[in-house]
């Protein structure tokens, strides 16, 4: 980390026989000035942060409220929600290039079989389905793990408080409502943040699938990153570097805002 | 005496105890190309029946793959190996002094000057050095399905050009009949789309004005440029390009094209053969495939008639810091043989940069060959690539070129005019 500090306020002569050149704060007035990619790469990043959460919490405590009131064959959803979780970035990237190909991918053949075949189309092509295809994929890969969590939390409330508002005469829905989701707040509010900061920092599921594209559709910093630094082949990490401190300046600001918001929050209602 | 007698019998029993076997490794693309792959190991085996006691060890990679591994172990100073496949995908190893220099070590009487003459570059603090075995050789190509254009009613002229309104027929015609023109995926390789666009600014501009405007030095809101986008738009327009062109890779393009037969043409490397000309249960085309070949459309008042893409590709290159050197370059040298050459032609049917001997050459592919030099009869070859365009280019105009030529055009996201604007002032940017 310190290295990458470093670099960015240098830069590589290849010219002077790899000699790193000091620039002071070049680097950063050009990313902010003139890099229209990294703006573009950042709006994509911080999009993803803000809607993956927006959809996953909801249907992961969706699916946690389900398990918990023993639908059917609760034991097999449990693990098959679960699931993607366990599998690697590339492995889930590779299936989901499948799903979304055009002639053949499971999503086009499902709108063909419903008599929706006009809808049908090349998801990852079009900057404007590119990126919901994708955080599309990361719901669909933590979704299950943010609902063991939720259901581990939902099973460690106290059962008087659950029975005091049965006895009460609360209904299901308000019992859901005015009990369970005020005492898992915390767990809600951390796996907030963590999707939150996982997204910020995506790379991998981009890589295999879009790697960036198309027209910077899916780019993320991280991606952004990962090509100044060893696909513009000039072995100079400066301006990466700068780019990668920017963005954790970035990212580490916003989720301590994040953090104190949320919790400030809960401190009033508690 | 007794004791000088055993410490003259330890010195013999050392000198003539055999030197230490090395196992040198080599890193290769090429892992589902098993014409190459049979090239390899008999210059492997060369080596190791040359030098016997040491061993080569190949490990196939994804080429995708094999540059981020290389470039992370060359930089951290160790873990790479001592000979791998090389090409301009990466032209900073030869800056950085990752490569050894092969200017010495090697029998360059047997390769072709002009592969020698590629390879000849400044490296490291600018010093001029010969950096890689020129294995093949391949220009740009456009490819077709005989057997289609025969269905479809095309006639290909004698010259094999088609005019550009023949041409915006041909693709016309193709994709009412609900096949895509040309076979391309791009999901894999960043300049898969870039053939069709390379060819037609050839065409139009000439070599010299088309190497400048890849340089930057020449306008991209040149109207000969504008001319070429707006067409080339066209020919999107009528279902050039197939659905499947963003989540298609290089090998599902090949499949497309000759066995799935759902495209007319394929615009590629000529190392297309080294793909397709294996048995088809790995991969090759169907035996009763009809490969036909066409040379680049002529666009109207064009400087480039009957110019085409040739250049060094696939490569062999040698560890700077290998730990056994001088066994490396003997093993990269296995390769520059006229015997290797010949072998090379006869099971890949792909050009190389090691001499040959043509009358030696006994392969079923000769046909191909005649096909080849039929249609390239007047070719005048330009020594540029559709993959080594990014060696002229700024990085991030190379950057843009990719976004717009090889995704948003044929994606139908951008029209040409939105394209060269950007081009334009990612080369004004001069970055």
């Amino acid at each position: 980390m310190l290295v990458t500090f470093y670099n960015s306020v240098h830069t590589l002569r290849m010219d002077l026989g790899m000699q790193s050149e000091y620039v002071g704060l070049e680097h950063f007035r050009e990313i902010v000035r003139d890099d229209d990619v990294f703006w573009k790469a950042s709006r994509n990043s911080l999009t993803w942060a803000v809607a993956a959460p927006l959809v996953d919490m909801p249907l992961a405590l969706v699916l946690a409220l389900l398990l918990y009131r023993r639908v059917p064959f609760a034991r097999f959803f449990r693990t098959v929600w679960f699931t993607p979780v366990l599998m690697s970035y590339p492995v889930v990237g590779v299936i989901w290039l499948w799903v979304y190909n055009y002639d053949w991918g499971m999503a086009n053949l499902a709108l063909r079989a419903v008599g929706l075949g006009h809808l049908a189309q090349a998801w990852l092509a079009s900057p404007a389905t590119a990126l919901p295809a994708l955080i599309l994929v990361t719901t669909w890969m933590f979704a299950g793990f943010n609902m063991v969590v939720l259901l581990a939390a939902i099973h460690a409330i106290p059962a008087d408080y659950l029975d005091a508002a049965r006895v009460d005469g609360a209904s299901g829905w308000r019992r859901t409502w005015h009990v369970i989701i005020p005492l898992i707040r915390p767990t809600l509010v951390n796996l907030t943040i963590l999707d939150f900061i996982g997204k910020m920092k995506q790379f991998a599921l981009v890589w295999v699938m879009t790697r960036g594209g198309p027209m910077w559709g899916t780019e993320t910093v991280a991606t952004y990153v990962v090509k100044r630094a060893f696909e513009w082949k000039t072995l100079d990490l400066g301006y990466p570097s700068a780019v990668a401190v920017l963005w954790f300046v970035i990212i580490f600001g916003l989720s301590w805002g994040l953090t104190r918001a949320l919790q400030r929050r809960e401190a009033l209602e508690f | 005496m007794v004791r000088a007698t055993a410490m003259i019998l330890t010195v013999i029993v050392l000198c003539a105890a055999p030197a230490a076997a090395t196992e040198l490794q080599w890193w290769s693309h090429w892992a589902i190309e098993d014409a190459k792959k049979a090239v390899l190991f008999e210059a492997k085996r060369r080596f190791e029946a040359a030098s016997p006691g040491n061993t080569v060890t190949i490990t196939f990679y994804e080429k995708k793959n094999m540059w981020p591994t290389l470039r992370a172990a060359f930089t951290a100073g160790s873990g790479f190996p001592d000979v791998f496949y090389y090409d301009m995908d990466v032209p900073e190893f030869m800056t950085a002094g990752w490569l050894a220099d092969l200017s010495t070590g090697v029998r360059w009487q047997n390769i072709e000057p002009f592969g020698k003459a590629f390879w000849t570059r400044p490296g490291q603090g600018g010093k001029t050095g010969t950096w890689a075995i020129p294995v093949e050789a391949a220009s740009d190509e456009i490819y077709y399905n005989r057997k289609m254009f025969k269905e479809l009613g095309i006639t290909v002229p004698a010259t094999f050009v088609f005019t550009q309104d023949q041409f915006k027929d041909v693709v016309a015609k193709c994709a009412k009949a609900g096949y895509a023109a040309f076979a391309t995926g791009a999901a894999d390789r960043e300049w898969a789309a870039h053939y069709i666009p390379n060819a037609l600014l050839l065409d139009k501009l000439g070599a010299d004005e088309t190497l400048k405007l890849f340089r930057g030095e020449g306008s991209w809101k040149d109207p000969r440029v504008v001319e070429v986008f707006r067409y080339y738009k066209e020919l999107i327009d009528l279902g050039a390009y197939a659905k499947t062109l963003s989540s298609m890779t290089l090998a599902e393009a090949h499949r497309y094209f000759h066995t799935e037969q759902k495209a007319c043409m394929f615009p590629v490397g000529s190392w297309y053969t080294g793909r397709a000309f294996v048995p088809p249960d790995k991969g090759g085309q169907p035996k009763d495939f009809e490969l036909g070949m066409l040379n680049n459309p002529q666009m109207k008042d064009g400087k480039g008639h009957g110019q085409k893409f040739l250049g060094v590709a696939g490569s062999l290159a040698v560890a700077a810091k290998s730990p056994h050197l001088p066994l490396a370059v003997k093993v990269a040298d296995a390769f520059a043989d006229v015997e290797i050459g010949n072998m090379w032609m006869a099971r890949t049917g792909v050009q190389t940069g090691i001499k040959t001997e043509p009358a030696k050459i006994d392969s079923p592919l000769k046909w191909y060959f005649d096909e080849y030099a039929r249609v390239n009869k007047s070719t005048k070859w330009v020594d540029l690539t559709a993959q080594q365009v990014r060696l002229l280019m700024k990085p991030g105009v190379w950057e843009t070129y990719v976004a717009t030529v090889n995704q948003g055009l044929p994606n139908k996201v951008i029209g040409p005019d939105e394209a060269l604007a950007r081009l334009e002032e990612a080369r004004l940017k001069g970055k």
